[in-house]
């Protein structure tokens, strides 16, 4: 038995195609803007994708599993809140009121989690419904006002530039974050569950893997990661507004399918849905700089993604 | 020759890697009840597939009503007076029955639906048959028994002119009753002119309402009788003897004295009726019987996969309870499924991650951090053990042969070091090679002291493999064959098909 081989099949070729990607569009957008490839600019665009870079993490895990978190804007939008209502209106210290922010987070997340695994109602209609409630426990808790806070202690997470090189802290606490999920997939038992599961559902559990377990610890992970993204985004706005995230759950969905996890489950990485996260905050950040509006930026992310996936349907059977 | 409706000379069916037909004869009188009998395996279902237009064939000749036909479609043998009632009835449950019995072309008036029409018509469709008080053309698919949903399937066929109709093993998912109200209906159906083909295995109602008998074995032509002419079991010796691939036990290796499973009176819905056997050590126990008659449930029961309505299952002297097939792979038992694709493999994912699937924590250090390289070593080690025929252990199972993939599911549990090992149909749909080499893998396997459960169709390999034989009926084990070395498949299939218990 050989050792891995390296060799062209369909699989590599997509990840090449999405790095050509994502080349071509940073050669592009720097020739037509001399302010692109500036390091403040590059800092921009990592403050702006981090939050929903940190969001498409859960979600790739959801997918990962064959099914799909479409609570993820909801959640990121109320824990936000939480945070916000716990340290303004509660007057708890700051530290204290994230972890009970979180902890609310994780309890979406399990909620989800339980709903699905334990009353057999599919991932689709799970989400979405409890996304509509949580934008009304966003109305009821903030009195339909964003709870403005600006103590020191509130904004650190999201406006704490990183001395010396003075890079956004969201930024670099999302490539941890990546780097720590790769991680979690490639080398723990629960992350190759997680494959296993998106696979095939009844082999895993015939081979004795508790479903249950993994696909509700791995809504949790979704509702932490989504909720912490939106205490970074509440701490940086320095405010916990009440119609963010909104448009979390399908962008979170195209940058994971985009970088390559199939919807079906079981196949796919944590690496792919970064670059897919990059190239669409990236197209959105040139497209800005070049003075389009929002309705240009939506309509090329939506040709984008069309594009990629038809690229992968091309490659899928090369090399077989 | 006008008496003949259906001739079928020479028909040929490939299937990738195998030939389930070859240059079979078959012809149909009008107005008779013709069966059509054989193992499984042995092509029946293949034949009346190929007649009602659902298969192509790839050589032979149809002749039908005199002339050399060549249907290419259900459709196409439908509207000639053609029909099949398939084994498995897929009707559109959340419809109604008249919307079920039109399916093919709803009557329009106006350009929308003809519902009145639509009801007249399955009113109509139903008195005919006899059965207008079962059921009203507005009752919900859904809420119909499979004999009800069955006779829809009879009145879909009826709707245009029925000259013959091919029912595929109608009586397996029907009660007693059930069966009963369909022998009538065939007789209805004969007195009217139509000829019906009937593919079963249950020779007590084929010798009861068949007026002629074909055999099938191994995709060839064996014999057609008048009923009258023959006994069950000279159908029951034609059907059996197919070669086995030269395979031999070498010696015994059962431990008679040394119990590993116990299994008490178990019952699981209809499937399981009170199921009572003991495993020995180093044993393999085959469990024969018709689809259907209740060992995969068994099984299922056994390794934690459906709960079982009664009964105990003892484990190395202790009752155990499984919830979970986790709790059964705890008390070191393995389960090789059926279905290979839909619950032994996940095909996207390598060689090496189905490999290790059940195991992988053993692999891993306490925190449940993989240890890649022991996983490594471990699937290339069972890799070369079974002789796994793949360019390296990460690629996806999917590209492997069937054989290939059937040993990543039994190097799974050879992994797990499991010690009670339960095979359903191991080698269905390999070839001969891969087969062989899966019995010689098994007798390896009991040389160790692990005991195997055989759960097999294919007579030749259960007697090859087995130290004991039981055979179930209907959900009970009918017959335990002790001593399988002078045995014969026709003594087997006898107490599958034929003879009650001897109790």
């Amino acid at each position: 038995m050989k050792s891995r081989e390296k060799k062209l099949n369909g699989d590599t070729l997509n990840r090449l195609i999405l790095i050509v990607l994502l080349v071509a569009e940073v050669l592009i957008f720097s020739l037509l803007s001399p302010y692109f490839l500036t390091v403040k600019n590059i800092f921009a665009i990592g403050l702006n994708i981090s939050v929903l870079g940190i969001v498409a993490i859960g979600q790739t895990l959801c997918i990962l599993t064959a099914d799909f978190d479409l609570s993820v804007g909801g959640t990121a939008c109320f824990t936000g809140i939480m945070f916000g209502f716990f340290t303004v209106n509660a007057g708890l210290p700051v530290v204290v009121s994230l972890l009970l922010a979180m902890v609310v987070a994780c309890a979406v997340g399990l909620i989800n989690g339980l709903l699905i695994t334990k009353m057999h109602i599919n991932a689709f209609i799970t989400t979405m419904a409890t996304n509509f409630m949580l934008g009304g426990l966003v109305q009821l808790v903030s009195g339909g006002q964003a709870i403005l806070c600006r103590d020191s202690a509130y904004t650190f997470l999201g406006q704490t530039k990183i001395p010396g090189i003075n890079a956004p802290l969201p930024m670099l606490i999302f490539i941890i974050l990546y780097i720590i999920m790769a991680y979690v997939l490639k080398n723990t038992v629960f992350g190759r569950h997680i494959y296993c599961i998106g696979g095939n559902v009844e082999a895993a559990r015939i081979a004795g893997i508790n479903n249950t377990r993994v696909k509700n610890l791995t809504y949790m992970l979704s509702g932490a990661f989504a909720g912490f993204a939106g205490i970074i985004l509440s701490s940086r706005m320095a405010a916990a507004q009440i119609s963010v995230g909104s448009t979390y759950g399908m962008e979170s969905i195209a940058g994971t399918v985009l970088g390559g996890t199939i919807l079906a489950g079981g196949k796919g990485n944590i690496y792919g849905t970064l670059v897919g996260i990059l190239i669409t905050g990236i197209l959105s950040n040139g497209l800005t700089m070049l003075g389009l509006s929002q309705a240009w930026r939506d309509i090329a992310t939506g040709l984008l993604l069309i594009f990629a996936i038809i690229m992968q349907n091309v490659t899928k059977n090369i090399g077989k | 020759m006008e008496d003949y409706i259906l001739k079928c000379e020479k028909i040929r069916k490939e299937f990738p890697g195998v030939v389930a037909l070859d240059n079979v004869e078959f012809s149909l009188r009008k107005g008779e009840v013709h069966a059509i009998c054989g193992e499984n395996g042995a092509g029946k279902s293949t034949l009346i597939k190929i007649i009602t237009g659902l298969y192509g064939r790839d050589g032979g000749k149809i002749i039908y009503e005199g002339k050399e036909e060549n249907f290419k479609s259900v459709q196409e043998c439908r509207q000639n007076g053609i029909s099949l009632i398939p084994q498995e009835i897929h009707m559109a449950q959340d419809l109604t029955v008249a919307e079920n019995v039109m399916m093919t072309g709803y009557p329009k008036k106006r350009g929308c639906v003809d519902w009145d029409f639509m009801r007249m018509r399955t009113i109509e469709l139903q008195k005919r048959i006899g059965i207008e008080n079962y059921f009203t053309p507005d009752t919900m698919v859904g809420t119909l028994s499979m004999g009800h949903q069955q006779l829809i399937e009879v009145m879909k066929a009826i709707s245009t002119e029925l000259k013959v109709i091919a029912f595929d093993e109608p009586t397996s998912s029907l009660s007693d009753d059930e069966s009963e109200r369909l022998f009538e209906l065939i007789e209805e159906l004969k007195k009217a002119g139509v000829s019906i083909i009937y593919v079963s295995h249950r020779l007590p109602e084929i010798f009861r309402i068949c007026n002629r008998i074909t055999v099938f074995k191994d995709g060839k032509y064996i014999s057609t009788d008048e009923t009258k002419d023959v006994t069950p079991e000279m159908i029951v010796s034609r059907m059996v003897g197919r070669e086995m691939a030269g395979f031999k036990r070498t010696a015994a290796t059962a431990d008679d004295s040394k119990t590993v499973l116990q299994v008490k009176d178990l019952k699981w819905k209809n499937h399981v009726r009170g199921v009572s056997f003991d495993l020995h050590k180093g044993e393999i126990l085959g469990l024969f019987g018709i689809v259907g008659s209740g060992r995969t449930e068994t099984a299922r029961c056994i390794f934690g996969l459906e709960k079982p309505d009664a009964g105990e299952i003892i484990v190395r002297g202790r009752k155990v309870n499984f919830k979970k097939p986790g709790d059964a792979i705890a008390e070191k038992m393995g389960f090789v499924t059926e279905d290979r694709r839909g619950e032994g493999l996940s095909t996207i994912n390598s060689i090496e991650w189905n490999m290790t699937m059940p195991y992988l924590e053993k692999l891993s250090s306490k925190l449940g951090i993989i240890n890649h390289k022991k996983e490594k070593e471990n699937t290339t080690k069972l890799s070369k053990d079974l002789n796994i025929k793949a360019v390296s252990i990460y690629e996806p199972a999917v590209s492997l042969s069937g054989g290939n993939q059937q040993k990543i599911v039994i190097a799974k549990w050879v992994g797990a070091d499991s010690d009670i090992l339960i095979f359903d149909e191991p080698t269905r749909g390999i070839d001969v090679g891969a087969k062989a080499e899966i019995y010689h893998l098994m007798e390896e396997l009991a040389k160790q002291g692990k005991s195997i459960i055989m759960i097999s169709s294919e007579l030749p390999e259960l007697l090859a493999l087995s130290d004991r034989i039981l055979v179930y009926r209907d959900g009970v084990i009918n017959h335990e064959f002790t001593d399988v070395s002078a045995l014969s498949e026709s003594d087997v299939l006898h107490y599958a098909i034929l003879a009650d218990g001897e109790e």
